[in-house]
């Protein structure tokens, strides 16, 4: 009978599958996918319909309660979750094209030009990425309004969205960068590049077959860790009110919102705890969804 | 770290830091709009050009970054274009201090709770204090700042009334923003330790020691300890620049008068001058922070300083 040894999938798969924590993650963010495609147009109702029930408490109507112009807050949640996850997932996204690419070129490149390279990423850890943030969505919002606003007003509010979510993807791609880099540099000299090289492979077709495949894991489990991150970072620009603006929303402004009643006459909880609770669960499960597969497939790092 | 390399390091701090200057200067006015515009400083044209002429913003770009130089030169910031009648340096003296006490405290807090919750889960791995601190953890790393302030304000100032809801007057307004501060980087602080500890734990050097009969508390604390400090002490460096440079949210929130309001007004104020010294403040400690950090690296890894 012959032997059977499991493949490096398999064995990652058994790993992932074996930590309580990732799996439970990983099922609440499959559950939360299905309700923020399906949810909003469930709802009987309309997250930007005014009414008069201003401040309603949570009641059977309105499961999370109303807020200052009688929106619902349910509603407004499932919404603003929808804008903050997708800031997330196009963040992430763009900061593994940019980050694998620009680590794997350094760290190929080599010597000089690595060393360049990686200076310039130290001097943008060194910028304060609020300012930057700040600055590119002041310089390009006024392109967007005196060009594109006259013309498609429609189009205004999403290009202005996707140009922040743009700018989110462009300060988180730095880690991403150094752990690829790591990363190769250790691949680098590993016999079979040696031997690929020996045999004439091009550098462009080394990078392509041989290296990229083999950082595709590390920088897989990382990406799902760079996805709350970046939620994370939306949240806080959005609370700041410089993220999203309204009548659009993310938990970022809700949460904001539900601060700005904070008065010592009325107490109006729900305001907070509803979109503070969403997020912290969404964070909390995609965290643990990317501890477990950075554990699965990168086994030997260290946090 | 061989003295070499610490002197070449410190060097590069004032370069790097001028380089970050630069660009946030030129950055700054590349963006649209002005600090006298209308929209911001309603006044007649005639006022707007006077004033524009007074802080030389009328003169080409490279007269005014020139200009900029010599006063960084006399440590010279140059004057506030919001605040007319203060001078950037005098504002960084008022502000960094408030931001600086409360980083600085919430620094103390954050080892204070991460410290022991992580060893803790390291010396009962698995056991029950492992499993309540990695909760614990868990949710104080997913749950952000600016979440739990306003929760700790509606319970513990509104609700119970045992503490100011907002203000930095006295020292009870400073339990609250520290301890918010504190358990969100006490909390990733503790998942570092458990992580460094349990590793260094079942490593062969502690097994001999066990081995050789040695105390369970000697062993924890003369010779796992300063090993498993190592993750921690990497992410400490960054994490107090952050917390020193003041932290937007919680001093928003609880309406502190340190510099992270400074921040926000002055890019939208076009406060040029606020603006570039702030981020010349923040990215200098940011450099030494650094620099600080891999030097305790080394002191606290032989392997590493004999490398």
């Amino acid at each position: 009978m012959p032997e059977t040894h499991p493949t490096t999938t398999a064995l990652a798969w058994r790993r992932f599958t074996s930590n309580l924590p990732a799996v439970v993650g990983a099922a609440f963010m499959v559950l939360i996918a299905l309700v923020l495609l399906a949810g909003p147009s469930l709802l009987s109702a309309n997250p930007n319909a005014h009414s008069d029930a201003v401040f309603e408490p949570p009641s059977a109507r309105h499961p999370f309660g109303t807020d200052i112009h009688g929106r619902d807050l349910l509603a407004r949640c499932l919404v603003g979750a929808r804008v903050s996850l997708m800031a997330g997932l196009v963040g992430a996204a763009i900061s593994v094209v940019v980050g694998t690419a620009y680590g794997m070129a350094a760290a190929y490149g080599g010597g000089r030009i690595d060393a360049v390279m990686m200076r310039a990423v130290d001097l943008l850890y060194a910028l304060p990425n609020v300012i930057f943030v700040m600055l590119v969505l002041g310089t390009a919002e006024s392109a967007i309004t005196s060009l594109l606003r006259p013309a498609f007003p429609s189009i205004a509010d999403a290009a202005r969205m996707l140009l922040l979510f743009a700018c989110l993807g462009a300060i988180s791609w730095l880690n991403m960068a150094r752990i690829v880099r790591g990363q190769v540099l250790s691949l680098r000299s590993r016999p079979f590049i040696l031997a690929s090289r020996q045999f004439g492979a091009s550098p462009a077709f080394i990078l392509r077959r041989h290296l990229l495949p083999n950082v595709l894991g590390v920088v897989m489990a990382y990406a799902t860790l760079t996805v709350p991150a970046v939620i994370l970072y939306e949240s806080f620009l959005s609370f700041l009110g410089m993220g999203i603006r309204p009548p659009d929303a993310s938990l970022g402004t809700l949460i904001e919102d539900g601060a700005r009643q904070l008065n010592p006459i009325q107490v109006r909880w729900w305001l907070i705890a509803f979109p503070g609770g969403f997020l912290g669960l969404t964070l909390l499960a995609l965290q643990s969804l990317g501890d477990g597969l950075r554990d699965a497939l990168d086994p030997e790092a260290h946090p | 770290m061989d003295a070499r390399s610490i002197l070449r390091r410190l060097l590069a701090i004032p370069l790097l830091a001028w380089a970050v200057a630069s660009l946030a200067f030129f950055l700054m006015r590349a963006a649209p709009g002005g600090p006298f515009d209308r929209e911001r400083a309603p006044a007649s044209k005639e006022v707007e050009a006077a004033l524009k002429a007074r802080y030389h913003l009328d003169e080409p770009l490279w007269r005014q970054y020139v200009r900029f130089l010599a006063g960084l030169a006399h440590a010279d910031l140059g004057p506030s274009l919001k605040y007319r009648h203060h001078g950037v340096n005098d504002i960084l003296a008022q502000a960094l201090p408030v931001s600086m006490t409360l980083g600085g405290l919430a620094f103390a807090a954050a080892l204070a709770i991460g410290l022991p919750v992580g060893m803790a889960g390291a010396v009962w791995r698995g056991r029950w204090p492992d499993w309540l601190g990695a909760l614990l953890t868990m949710v104080g790393v997913c749950i952000p700042t600016f979440v739990l302030a306003p929760l700790a304000v509606l319970l513990f100032a509104l609700k119970l009334e045992w503490l100011p809801v907002a203000g930095w007057s006295s020292p009870t307004h400073a339990i609250l923003p520290v301890l918010v501060l504190g358990l969100y980087f006490g909390a990733r602080v503790a998942r570092l330790f458990r992580e460094g500890l349990s590793e260094v734990l079942r490593s062969p050097f502690i097994m001999a020691a066990r081995a050789k009969g040695v105390a369970p508390s000697a062993i924890l604390l003369r010779h796992a300890l300063r090993p498993a400090l190592l993750p921690v002490v990497s992410y400490a460096g960054p994490m107090l620049a952050d917390l020193l440079t003041g932290s937007f949210v919680v001093e928003r929130i609880f309406q502190v008068p340190g510099t992270g309001a400074f921040f926000i007004n002055s890019f939208f104020s076009r406060d040029y001058p606020l603006m570039v010294g702030l981020v010349i403040v923040y990215s200098l400690l940011l450099l030494v922070l650094n620099l600080a950090t891999d030097m305790a690296y080394r002191w606290l890894d032989p392997r590493i300083r004999h490398a």
